[in-house]
């Protein structure tokens, strides 16, 4: 079953379910379904396959997309999964676009061939009169039925020959959207390195302070509140964090990883109300010591008084990013820490 | 005290409790381990879905509670076997849930200083680590046998509507359901994914 909008209900309840959208009383029966029941076991493993897929191949729509960022990837697991379905498919792709033809189909092609050629021995053996009257007509039938069983072969043959075209197509294209994300992600970065080389050098910062340009640097003026430590979101429902906010204030955060698997991230500010992007950070560095996490400096200006959402991005070495963790907060425009 | 640190102390299965185990998990149909390896990915993926940083760590502990009660007891009543490791999974569930709320640690803020950045060392072995699995993945899907691994190339290709009729042309082929053919190209798959995990950590 692959993942598109012609899905039966089943299937639908399904996605939703790996998305974290049903209701508390429809999960847990299809809690109890995927380990008891054979049928919806199988069903589930195979939808959320072409769940991944889709979204590796960029084929998912905007709004499970977006669920699929920040629910199914906070799983380690299920992140694992979707690094797994990368490598696959490029391998599948390849191996696909690389395939002979199909046994069965060269095979059955071949029978089609040898039962309609005529056989010489049933030529040779009549008279010359009978055969100048009775041949002509038998080898002309015999002649096009083989013409057209030969057609058929070069057809099935053409055929192949544009699935493979098709298939190292969309392998190119696919390819070709990813090298042009990851051309974009490299602008951008230079452009808010070189911001920082500019702020650093009108500070006159010391050359070793230079070099550390990841740094989340808080601005001169203003006022930097101690760290706010904060964890992945989980399923189970709790009080987020309430920071107090002041103007000219930067907030400082501490997100918590459960695993460092990146060597840099990005951070997005999401307000809960909507979907929308307010702020976004420059590349981020973890650290290791004395737990895995990320640090983050967000301006106060950005934040009103409402729920928000963190989702910090892994970016790997090819410059793709993958939403590891979401974390939520919400915000209070008075002074301190709550 | 952690989940982790909690389940490490239980002992583990011994070699006849195992058997016992797969037998009794077969329940009068030998499958030479699938239906065991089946059952614990089924409890991996809910523990899992349920958020559980150690998901594989309480599917085990599962799989240790049915063992000691197939020891006391000698059978268990409860049919089918799979409805059983759901009831008792829920209870491992509950009680990793109630016990993370316990432990849960909160911090001080730290010396902004210590954020040094140590970037390029990790892009290195990010690569390297990369270029391993796949090194690996192609030496799994070497290890298929022929018609498995056609399968699963068959299966996983295109997207959108030409996966879809290139599923059914493929279980047309193979003379079987596409629910039939859904199962094997995901047990082909999973077998891929713990082939790689386990082709990355020896290496």
């Amino acid at each position: 079953m692959a993942l598109t909008h012609d899905l039966s209900a089943r299937d639908r309840q399904l996605v939703d379910y790996l998305l974290g959208l049903l209701p508390e009383e429809e999960a847990e029966l299809l809690d109890e379904e995927s380990i008891v029941d054979d049928d919806v076991a199988a069903r589930l493993c195979g939808v959320e396959e072409d769940l991944v897929d889709a979204y590796v191949t960029g084929t998912l729509d905007a709004k499970n997309r977006s669920h699929f960022e920040t629910y199914y990837l906070k799983s380690p697991l299920r992140r694992g999964k979707v690094k797994f379905a990368r490598r696959f498919l490029a391998v599948v792709d390849r191996a696909s676009a690389a395939a002979t033809p199909a046994p069965a189909m060269a095979g059955a092609g071949a029978d089609r061939v040898r039962r309609f050629s005529p056989r010489p021995e049933t030529i040779a053996s009549k008279p010359a009169t009978r055969r100048a009257r009775f041949s002509w007509p038998m080898l002309t039938a015999a002649a096009s039925m083989l013409i057209t069983c030969g057609v058929f072969v070069k057809d099935m043959q053409v055929r192949h020959g544009l699935d493979q075209v098709r298939a190292q197509s969309a392998a190119q294209s696919r390819r070709a959207a990813i090298l042009s994300k990851q051309l974009d992600e490299a602008r951008n970065e230079n452009a808010q390195i070189a911001e920082q080389l500019n702020r650093a050098r009108a500070e006159s910062l010391p050359p070793e302070q230079l070099s550390a340009l990841a740094l989340p640097a808080v601005r001169p003026g203003a006022t930097a509140s101690r760290a706010v430590v904060l964890f992945p979101q989980t399923r189970s429902v709790g009080q987020p964090t309430t920071i107090r906010i002041q103007p000219n204030a930067e907030i400082r955060f501490d997100l918590r990883l459960e695993s460092n698997e990146f060597a840099r991230y990005r951070a997005i500010l999401r307000p809960a109300s909507d979907n929308s992007i307010v702020w976004r950070s420059a590349v981020l560095v973890a650290r290791t010591a004395p737990s895995s996490s990320v640090p983050l400096v967000v301006p106060s200006h950005v934040l009103n008084a409402q729920h928000y959402s963190i989702e910090l991005s892994g970016i790997d070495a090819a410059g793709l990013e993958t939403t590891v963790s979401s974390y939520g907060f919400q915000t209070d425009r008075r002074v301190g820490v709550r | 005290m952690a989940t982790q640190e909690l389940l490490r102390e239980e002992p583990r299965l011994t070699q006849f409790a195992f058997h016992r185990l797969l037998a009794w998990l077969d329940d009068g149909v030998e499958s030479s381990g699938e239906t065991y390896i089946e059952m614990r990915r089924r409890l991996v993926a809910y523990f899992d879905r349920r958020n559980r940083p150690f998901a594989d760590d309480l599917a085990d502990e599962t799989f240790n509670r049915i063992s000691k009660t197939l020891d006391q007891s000698g059978s268990i009543a409860v049919k089918p076997p799979a409805r059983y490791c759901y009831v008792v999974a829920r209870f491992v569930l509950l009680e990793d849930i109630r016990r993370s709320r316990r432990f849960i640690q909160v911090d001080e803020a730290h010396d902004p200083l210590s954020f040094g950045p140590r970037p390029f060392e990790h892009v290195d072995d990010q690569a390297s680590a990369q270029e391993q699995r796949l090194e690996c993945l192609d030496r799994c899907l070497n290890k298929l046998k022929p018609d498995q691994r056609d399968l699963a190339i068959e299966y996983y290709r295109d997207a959108k509507r030409e996966r879809i009729e290139r599923r059914r042309a493929l279980a047309d082929r193979l003379r079987i359901t596409m629910n039939a053919l859904g199962v094997r190209a995901c047990r082909i798959r999973n077998a891929l994914e713990i082939c790689v995990d386990a082709c990355c950590k020896t290496r």
